[in-house]
């Protein structure tokens, strides 16, 4: 577990907060798929806030919740202020090629794969909370 | 290291590897428009997945932008991808208009 890790909000820094998220998941899923389901998650997060929020830094936390069956990541940044909850896009995956929007693919994997997600703003930033059950 | 290499032909064949992630994944859609221009050449396009390892969403993307340019004649093959990028592929239903084989077979 890890708590409000402090990473630059750079493209090239991606693959050491990757890292460090995926150390913490692999040790409580034994499951490659859900491995690798989380660290998808936490890119589309991750891309998201280092593309369009503006801030220069990322805090990461990563911690049980008291129940000690559901991980809770946090990731905290100090960009504009955006609800990225606010206009989930509806994927259709039974939908042919042709009519498959460019964009939403990577929110509807992670509202997907997350039990539960949830954004507040607190001192001026945004904190994305996103847990999963140990499956 | 790029982690895909292309061929265009009849058949074409473009393999990935490494990570197909949201950094590499602009590029390889740079490089499928070359492909693209050729689609009256084009009659499969197979994505060799033996060696890749990961895939977000952007790779997916790519994926689905070769589908929709190329056209509905064009069949698009995924060959020997592991079960947690072939996971991602049926997550988002992709997976639905690739033929998926372990070896790629006409």
């Amino acid at each position: 577990m890890f708590q409000s890790k402090e990473f630059p909000a750079k493209r090239e820094v991606l693959p050491q907060m990757l890292t460090e998220i995926t150390g913490e998941v692999k040790k409580h899923f034994t499951d490659d798929k859900w491995v690798n389901r989380l660290k998808v998650c936490a890119e589309e997060i991750l891309v998201n806030i280092i593309d369009y929020s503006g801030s220069e830094k990322i805090y990461i936390s990563c911690n049980f919740l008291e129940d000690e069956q559901t991980l809770r990541f946090e990731f905290v940044d100090e960009g504009a202020l955006y609800n990225p909850l606010e206009e989930v896009p509806e994927v259709d995956i039974e939908a042919e090629p042709d009519e498959r929007p460019v964009g939403g693919l990577g929110i509807f994997l992670y509202t997907t794969i997350m039990d539960k997600l949830e954004y507040n703003c607190a001192d001026g930033k945004n904190h994305l909370l996103a847990y999963k059950k140990l499956v | 290291m790029a982690n895909y290499v292309m061929e265009v032909d009849e058949v074409s064949k473009v393999k990935l590897h490494g990570h197909i992630d949201a950094s590499i994944a602009p590029a390889l859609m740079e490089e499928l428009k070359p492909l693209i221009a050729q689609k009256d050449k084009v009659k499969k396009l197979v994505f060799y997945a033996d060696e890749l390892e990961y895939i977000a969403s952007a790779g997916i993307r790519a994926v689905v932008f070769a589908k929709q340019k190329l056209g509905g004649k064009v069949q698009v093959y995924l060959i020997g991808a592991s079960e947690t990028v072939l996971d991602v592929f049926k997550m988002t239903g992709i997976d639905k208009f690739l033929t998926v084989q372990d070896t790629f077979a006409e």
